[in-house]
């Protein structure tokens, strides 16, 4: 075969896997997205969190996170620490593990998606409206809490044990101009 | 030419490279690190469905009856679940009953299905699980556009009531156990050869799970959750560029020589 027609099959065939990839990335998914997301938060913040809670609330566990605000994102939130209630937890030996739950890890800085609920706040689309801040190659990112693999929640969260996927995080300062951007 | 070739290699190799992102599947595991397992002495592991369906119950029983046949027809998996009624219960509950249920969630939520997991942190025993459906979805079982399907959504909650963790990645799409659901989607309802090959890790004749022995996840591969490995799915992927690709460049390079012999 002459070394043209190859070419012209090597381009082929390079055309037609560029298709299959590209048409791969086209699937919608229903998930709301970034905006609508920001626009139903009453606050937006970025926090530690400080400690964790979990007890029965009748025939379910729970967790009581206390957050420390580092900065308040959007909406107004005049407190220095906050209290985030969700499902799941451990109390003794028996644990509740909640699909698709938020995770808050003791000592990991995060921007939360927070919605008021009393005395205590929830977090909007629970692990959707949760992103970890991570050290990035220059400063810091936010990377969806569920392109983090986390350990197990028990053991203790050093930054060499959180691996993100490559191509998942934003720039922190980048991410919450696109947030503030999406509340005015 | 060779910046054409050079181009060429690039391109698979990042196409190696993102394919092998993908993970085969993700067991649920303990803060123990125990993998999460029901017991043999639970099997068939009962489930009762909720009483007030989002649609005819004739049709939705049906569709989470399914939903529940699918996983257990997994060869090699010695999983068996059984059908015990249905129940008034409204909400998820450590009640011993194993429930699907309805429940409304805020309007707006992305929330489309969770499965609550009570379970034992030192074995990981599972002592009961509920999934939850979000009713402020439209419901269908026939994969109507605009609706949630109800086989769809309930396979993929299965999944995680038998062991299985949310996979995220791009590459895991067409997966039952990826953790998005479009609308009147149903490619979820049949398991992917990685998400049958999940179940089997845990639940293979044999392993401490089946005979419960106790102490989830001396039998359960090689796959944990903080590391998952690339799936036979994925191989296959790698594999098959691999082959592209020699194949590629051999008629390449005998095409040269054929052109540069006199």
């Amino acid at each position: 075969m002459p070394i043209k027609r190859k070419k012209r099959f090597s381009l082929k065939l390079l055309g037609i896997f560029s298709l299959i990839f590209f048409l791969w990335g086209l699937s919608p998914l229903y998930a709301e997205s970034l905006e609508s997301m920001a626009v139903r938060a009453e606050t937006i913040v970025v926090s530690v969190t400080k400690k964790k809670a979990s007890y029965w609330d009748g025939d379910i566990i729970r967790t009581r996170a206390t957050l420390d605000i580092k900065q308040v994102v959007a909406g107004s939130l005049e407190e220095k620490t906050v209290t985030v209630i969700y499902d799941g937890g451990v109390v003794d030996h028996i644990g509740l593990k909640v699909s698709h739950g938020v995770r808050l890890p003791e000592g990991q800085k995060t921007v939360l998606f927070l919605k008021k609920s009393g005395d205590y706040f929830t977090v909007i689309n629970q692990r959707r409206g949760i992103f970890f801040v991570l050290p990035g190659p220059k400063g810091e990112i936010a990377v969806p809490a569920e392109a983090v693999h986390l350990p197990p929640p028990g053991l203790s969260v050093k930054p060499s044990r959180i691996i993100s996927r490559p191509g998942e995080g934003v720039p922190l300062n980048n991410f919450i101009s696109t947030l503030q951007e999406f509340k005015r | 030419m060779k910046k054409f070739q050079t181009t060429f290699l690039s391109l698979f190799l990042t196409l190696i490279f993102g394919v092998s992102i993908s993970l085969a599947y993700k067991l649920e595991v303990t803060e123990n690190e125990a993998i999460f397992h029901w017991p043999a002495n639970a099997f068939p592991v009962k489930y009762k469905i909720t009483n007030n369906p989002p649609l005819d119950a004739d049709a939705f029983i049906p569709a989470v009856q399914r939903s529940f046949n699918t996983w257990q027809a997994v060869g090699n998996a010695t999983i068996t679940f059984q059908y015990s009624g249905t129940t008034g219960a409204k909400d998820p509950a450590f009640d011993g009953e194993n429930n699907i249920i309805m429940k409304n969630r805020v309007s707006g939520s992305d929330i489309i299905g969770q499965t609550y997991i009570f379970y034992n942190v030192d074995s990981g025993e599972i002592l009961d699980a509920d999934i939850v459906l979000n009713s402020s979805f439209n419901w269908d079982i026939n994969g109507a556009p605009n609706k949630m399907d109800v086989q769809n959504a309930v396979t993929h909650e299965i999944g995680h009531f038998c062991c299985l963790d949310d996979l995220y990645s791009d590459a895991d799409r067409e997966k039952t156990m990826y953790a998005y659901i479009d609308y009147g989607e149903t490619k979820k309802r049949t398991l992917d050869p990685d998400d049958m090959a999940g179940l089997v890790a845990v639940y293979a004749p044999g392993s401490s799970e089946s005979d419960d022995s106790g102490g989830g996840g001396s039998g359960c591969g090689t796959v944990s959750s903080g590391h998952p490995g690339p799936g036979p799915g994925d191989i296959n992927f790698v594999w098959l560029f691999l082959i592209l690709f020699l194949l590629w460049s051999h008629r390449l390079f005998s095409a040269r020589r054929e052109s540069s012999s006199p």
